[in-house]
């Protein structure tokens, strides 16, 4: 009977880990933010095709607005909508053309910007009805 | 006696095998190893040929896929995705020029601009609008591929009091000039892109800088200071309304929005330039003007 137990507690500890949902960014650059707001400060500037964890505990006194998320990259934690995330490997320009993007030689600034761009963006389409 | 005359003949046989083998060059012992001939027909039996054969072809089929994946990498975007990146890039590295990283409420514009899109007709448009908070850049639209991004002066709008409606007629003015690719075209020609989009530098592992370069002055020179031609603005302008004349309401928006727009640029030094970008405001009213008949 103890041995039934085991299992159970390592889940608890360890589950949230080992099952924890993980996300691709599919925009070329983006920005975890301190808030989930899109003006809100950025924590760190995201790379097209990097893993973010999503955590489902969120910072106290913090709620999430619908279509945002709270994720983990590397040390950072912050808040990013889900429109630019993909749940597979997302198809990134970085990838497709490496050695030219290598060679644009992008400052710390313009990625900065460009990622800043994707959250300034006002997105739409038009379709029949 | 004998023994001596035998031992005579053996050293002497064996210097002359022994002077041979040396006289031997490498390229002589490389063909005796090449050289199948002699087990040709063992080697048929057991395959050994065929065997040869097919990894001959692996070994190629192998280095042909390698060559053409490092040949990959090296790639330029094709025509869509490099105007995408291109206008990404020089918005990027315009943002403190045109101020578009600016805390603002959610206007509505692009929403209002869809159902305007999807009430003239115009479906399947994807797009992305980009407020700026700059009198610098009145509206515009930069090629992004299948999408088109607009930009939007708030400035502007707030001289003129613009109703969404009325941006939305100038936005639509612009995505028609975008469908008819003066920009692209005209960028293109100034930075002497011919031949460079869609390419790859392979061969000499340095992408072309200066025309990268060529390329962001071109938009810079485009936007700020050349802008569309006469003959250019005439045709948008007719198509536009064309567009809009089945719609009486939208046409007369279309035309008052052009009226207000020529008052401002005649009142307002700030928005002077803006006959030098959309040339001109006064004559699109004549070309709008119904003829008087004789």
């Amino acid at each position: 009977m103890k041995k039934m137990w085991l299992p159970i507690i390592l889940f608890a500890f360890l589950g949230q880990h080992a099952l924890a949902e993980i996300r691709y960014l599919s925009k070329t650059y983006a920005h975890l933010h301190q808030n989930p707001s899109r003006f809100s400060q950025s924590m760190s500037t995201i790379i097209c095709g990097h893993p973010l964890r999503v955590i489902k505990t969120l910072p106290p006194k913090t709620s999430l607005p619908k279509g945002w998320l709270y994720l983990k990259a590397g040390p950072y934690k912050g808040f990013m909508r889900e429109s630019f995330l993909s749940k597979g490997k997302a198809r990134c320009p970085q990838d497709q053309y490496p050695r030219f993007f290598d060679q644009l030689d992008l400052s710390v600034t313009e990625m900065y910007y460009w990622g800043r761009l994707s959250d300034q963006f006002e997105e739409g389409r038009s379709t029949a009805r | 006696m004998s023994k001596r005359i035998s031992l005579f003949i053996f050293i002497v046989f064996f210097n002359f095998v022994f002077a041979e083998d040396k006289e031997k060059t490498q390229s002589e012992k490389e063909q005796e190893l090449v050289d199948f001939s002699s087990i040709k027909d063992l080697l048929k039996q057991d395959m050994l040929d065929e065997h040869a054969k097919r990894r001959d072809v692996q070994v190629k089929t192998v280095k042909k896929e390698r060559t053409d994946y490092n040949k990959r990498l090296y790639q330029i975007p094709g025509e869509d995705e490099f105007w995408s990146i291109m206008s990404e890039y020089w918005l990027a590295k315009n943002a403190t020029i045109l101020k578009w990283d600016f805390q603002h409420p959610d206007y509505g514009i692009g929403q209002y601009f869809q159902t305007f899109l999807e009430q003239m007709g115009f479906y399947e448009e994807k797009f992305r609008l980009l407020p700026i908070n700059s009198p610098d850049v009145f509206h515009m639209a930069l090629p992004a591929g299948k999408e088109t991004i607009f930009l939007v002066s708030i400035p502007f709008v707030r001289s003129m009091d613009l109703s969404k409606l009325e941006i939305s007629v100038l936005l639509f003015s612009d995505l028609i000039r975008a469908k008819h690719g003066y920009f692209k075209q005209r960028v293109a020609v100034d930075a002497k892109l011919s031949g460079f989009i869609g390419s790859n530098f392979f061969d000499s592992k340095k992408l072309d800088q200066v025309k990268i370069k060529s390329v962001l002055e071109a938009y810079d020179q485009f936007i700020f200071e050349k802008g569309f031609t006469f003959k250019e603005q005439f045709k948008v302008t007719k198509k536009t309304s064309q567009y809009l004349k089945p719609k009486l309401k939208l046409w007369n928006e279309y035309y008052s929005t052009i009226q207000k727009i020529d008052s401002l640029i005649k009142t307002n030094l700030l928005y002077k330039k803006y006959s030098k970008i959309y040339p001109s405001p006064e004559l699109q009213l004549g070309w709008l003007s119904p003829k008087e008949s004789r």
